[in-house]
């Protein structure tokens, strides 16, 4: 059985122009131990789909149908305190922005770090902030800086810090939004090195939501790309770098330049992501489609199996040759 | 910026069209009166002398005399700041009382019936002059009732011995019950119409939208996704951020609170600063203004000064 | 065109800045109204004594009468036109003076803008009414003074505004490219930087209008404003509050009602065009 099944989730904002559908039918798995990334452009619903598992909704969200299901029990029809109680940072934890904001400017680091430990196990404040420094050692931070403030901090040793307090409580599944965006390159390596130990140390499952490809086939196992609130494709990583079939998964590979083989000039996709009150009727997609046809601007492709492991949401995904 | 603050009431006072010898003593005066007068207040002097002395004298507490009572100034002074002080000490505690806990629950209890007549409180306070709320408040509570005096700081048959010229401390220093509380009752009314229409509005307003750009931040959601109470969550994390600039207003309004000690104090002949300067102004007094509104620049720069400190404290960021 | 834009912007604001600015509207034409047609309102000539001395509101005297018999109602409309016209004389002298001045630093910047923003930092960290009272001082109570009171205190708001979104816009691109073509710094600050101050000056002028309003009905107050017999609402008040203790409670407390009134409308019509305007001023689009 799946370690995280999340099921037909539907997820619709409030705002003053309109009801926005961020999150639209979207179902994927994730497997004990293994690393799903979840890709597409800004907008496209894909921390929406994260806050969800964690039930962190803004007020103006509401989630309208689905299933979350954490081996076996569904996470959606918890009761509050249980969740907060069990679930939250104990079974799953979320790595934001370190570089960001993800840490309270005015609390020292290491306070920050052992505070989960301290409210879910319950443990002494000094066994909490020994773990703390524990943990920090982990991530490469060394413990003295425990009593540091975040401003002290470089962007990257922030992330550690993050991925840190995220491990605090030995969690099952770690989400992971855009860790390494602000980033520059080197640092980026050093926390996706990072992340790669920690979940074979730790037998870690992670989401790892960026619009950034190549971090995505660093660490992944497995590629759910969504756009304009759907999944449009999930497959494992290897079948989503060779022969992607949707069609905007193949423009999103194709434009990503590459430093080896032929030189060829990167492709970029046409027109901009769609607004998600009034999205474009059928294939969300088909407005920069290079294969659309009639069919694609009046029905909208269901996610269908191709084959074991790759699903694909397109009504032409067959013909289109690798 | 003291420096600046005292050369432009300086400048102000001396430059501005208005002789202020021939408002003293009218138009008709014969030129040597206002001759003896200019002498006598210095303003025949160059101008640049007029300053250096000008200087000298407030840095020494020499403010002259007062031209209606012939006291030095400095003693008119000193017996009138205690009122003020515990005026707008009170009425600052009252405004931070009210203000911040309005605007935090205005805040998380946004769009509904709370926030809504929150806001409307704060807005109507704001609006309101305080000198019609003051005057709103005499006729109800003391014309009407009876309840609460309209002026003054203890009922005159009562005595109490002067030590720090805060009666409130005054009476408990003394173990004198009695005293303190009719010190209290006589603040009651000043204090809340002062502390409601100047301090409190701002305060409430800065805390409501101070709280709710709180909200919005990652390390709130990462504290909620810790498994955190909602009541850790807010006091520790979203609280201590949204403090910030709830300091910083609270410097800042205090000079609107200082002049608007002027108002109640005349109306409730309250002893202070303020009722000082207003009689000061319809007696041309000028020793005694320009004294006054010296006092004021001080402590408004000393003020300031202690809202930065108390930013430093509160945010480490600041202390490198 | 920037009608139907502004059109728009009301339509996509919220509820509650929609209400604001209704109230807010309605309130300050109501105002305008009375001071334009205060001639006409009143049913009594605002200076006439009559034998009806200190009279309670009745239906002849709706408002009531004071000492001399005057009616209460005819004054305070009269009071309209005194305390809101030199509320707006102040409040636009001192948007025009401190706006110019706010440019012309935040675009020289160096040494003009060092003096002039020492200065304004002065008038604005000092409290607002005790600045009033010592100009009002050394200038002598009367209209123009009180007027001219009340702009040197508003000065540092506008100037400060207008330097700041002057800086903003100074070293874009395009203002870059218009001064390449040696085009005169007046023209550049006329043209391009001046579209976008509109919105934050129409707002703050409503604001500041309120807060004039308070300052002169608080300078009227203590008897360093507007001289009688001119039923000033703050001077008004004043002499209601002598009465108090005969019981006239009507004479303190409608002029002063007037004063909060006339606050709050312009109060509540600068929030709601805030909240309408905020796109404009923060995206300057």
């Amino acid at each position: 059985m799946p370690l995280l099944e999340a099921r037909n989730l539907e997820v619709r904002y409030q705002t003053p122009f309109g009801e926005v559908r961020a999150v639209d039918d979207a179902s994927f798995d994730l497997e004990e131990g293994q690393a799903l990334g979840i890709a597409g452009e800004s907008g496209c619903g894909k921390t929406t789909t994260a806050l969800s598992i964690m039930r962190l909704l803004p007020p103006a969200a509401r989630m309208v149908s689905g299933e979350i299901l954490l081996e076996g029990k569904d996470l959606l029809s918890m009761d509050d305190a249980a969740f907060r109680k069990e679930v939250r940072w104990k079974k799953v934890s979320t790595i934001f922005q370190g570089a960001m904001n993800a840490l309270n400017p005015l609390l020292k680091v290491g306070y920050q770090v052992a505070e989960p430990i301290m409210f879910h196990e319950g443990v002494s404040r000094d066994e909490a902030f020994n773990r703390a420094r524990n943990l920090l050692k982990t991530v490469g931070i060394s413990e003295s800086r425990a009593d540091s403030y975040p401003f002290e901090f470089s962007g990257g040793m922030k992330q550690r810090v993050v991925i840190a307090m995220a491990l605090a409580c030995n969690p099952q599944i770690a989400i992971a939004d855009e860790p390494t965006t602000a980033l520059d390159v080197i640092v980026s390596r050093q926390i996706i090195d990072l992340l790669s130990e920690l979940q074979k140390n730790r037998k870690l499952s992670l989401i790892l939501i960026t619009h950034d490809l190549s971090v995505i086939a660093q660490l992944c196992d497995k590629l759910v790309v969504m756009y304009g609130g759907k999944i449009v494709e999930a497959s494992d990583i290897f079948a989503a770098y060779e022969d992607p079939k949707h069609p905007y998964t193949r423009a999103l590979v194709g434009a990503f330049p590459s430093l080896m083989g032929t030189k060829r000039r990167a492709s970029e996709i046409p027109g901009s992501p769609p607004g998600l009150i009034n999205p474009p009727s059928g294939c969300r997609f088909h407005p920069r489609c290079p294969y659309v046809k009639e069919k694609c601007s009046f029905e909208e492709p269901k996610l269908r199996k191709l084959r074991e492991s790759h699903s694909v949401a397109c009504h032409f995904a067959e013909e289109i040759a690798s | 910026m003291l420096f600046i603050l005292l050369t432009v009431i300086f400048f102000v006072m001396r430059i501005l069209p208005g002789d202020p010898v021939t408002i003293m003593v009218g138009e008709k005066a014969p030129p040597e009166e206002m001759q003896r007068i200019r002498h006598f207040l210095g303003l025949d002097r160059p101008i640049e002398v007029q300053f250096y002395s000008f200087l000298g004298d407030m840095f020494t507490g020499n403010f002259g005399e007062s031209l209606v009572t012939h006291r030095p100034v400095i003693l008119e002074l000193s017996s009138a700041y205690p009122a003020t002080v515990e005026l707008a000490v009170g009425a600052t505690l009252m405004g931070v009382v009210i203000g911040i806990p309005l605007g935090l629950v205005t805040a998380l209890k946004r769009g509904s019936v709370v926030d809504h007549s929150g806001r409307i409180f704060t807005f109507w306070t704001y609006s309101m002059p305080e000198f019609w709320l003051g005057t709103l408040l005499q006729i109800y509570f003391a014309v009407q009732f009876g309840m609460l005096p309209t002026s003054g700081r203890l009922p005159a048959t009562m005595d109490l011995r002067t030590i720090t010229g805060l009666m409130t401390v005054d009476s408990l220093l003394q173990r004198n019950l009695g005293a303190f509380v009719e010190a209290i009752r006589y603040l009651i009314l000043p204090t809340v119409t002062l502390g409601l229409v100047t301090l409190m509005p701002q305060v409430s307003r800065i805390a409501r939208a101070s709280m709710l750009d709180q909200m919005r931040e990652d390390y709130i959601i990462t504290a909620r996704a810790k498994g955190l109470p909602e009541k850790i969550v807010l006091y520790r994390h979203a609280l201590r951020n949204a403090l910030l600039p709830i300091v910083s207003i609270i410097g800042l309004s205090f000079s609107g609170l200082l002049g608007g000690t002027v108002l109640v104090e005349t109306i409730f002949s309250f002893p202070g600063l303020g009722r000082l300067l207003v009689s000061g102004l319809l007696n041309r007094d000028f020793p005694v203004v320009q004294a006054i509104v010296f006092m004021f620049s001080i402590v408004v720069v000393a003020v300031n000064t202690m809202t930065d400190v108390l930013f430093a404290v509160l945010d480490p960021r600041v202390r490198y | 065109m920037a009608v139907r834009r502004y059109a728009r912007l009301y339509r996509s604001a919220s509820f509650s800045a929609k209400i604001m600015i209704v109230a807010g509207v309605a309130v300050c034409v109501t105002l305008v109204f009375l001071l334009l047609f205060s001639r006409f309102l009143t049913p009594y000539d605002p200076y006439e004594f009559t034998p009806d001395r200190l009279s309670p509101p009745s239906w002849n005297h709706i408002m009531g009468t004071d000492r001399l018999g005057r009616d209460t109602f005819s004054r305070v409309i009269t009071g309209t036109y005194w305390s809101l016209t030199i509320a707006f004389v102040s409040v636009i002298s001192s948007l025009a003076v401190g706006s110019f001045l706010g440019a012309v630093s935040g675009y020289m910047g160096g040494r003009v803008d060092t003096v002039l923003s020492l200065i304004m930092d002065a008038i604005w960290i000092f409290p607002t009414f005790v600045l009033a009272l010592v100009v009002a001082l050394v200038m002598g109570p009367g209209l123009i003074n009180t007027a001219i009171a009340v702009a040197v205190v508003a000065l540092p708001v506008f100037f400060r505004v207008i330097r700041s979104q002057t800086l903003a816009i100074r070293d874009q691109a395009f203002v870059e490219a218009e001064r390449l073509i040696n085009a005169k710094p007046l023209y550049i600050i006329r043209r391009h930087i001046a579209p976008f101050y509109v919105s934050s000056l129409i707002v703050l002028t409503s604001l500041r209008v309120a807060r004039a309003i308070l300052t002169v009905s608080g300078l009227g107050f203590l008897g360093l404003g507007i001289p009688p017999p001119i039923p000033e609402w703050g001077t008004e008040l004043a002499f209601g509050r002598l009465e108090i203790a005969s019981g006239a409670w009507w004479l303190s407390v409608f002029p002063g009602f007037f004063i909060f009134l006339s606050i709050l409308g312009f109060n509540v019509l600068g929030e709601g065009l805030e909240e309408i305007l905020r796109p404009v001023t923060v995206t300057n689009r």
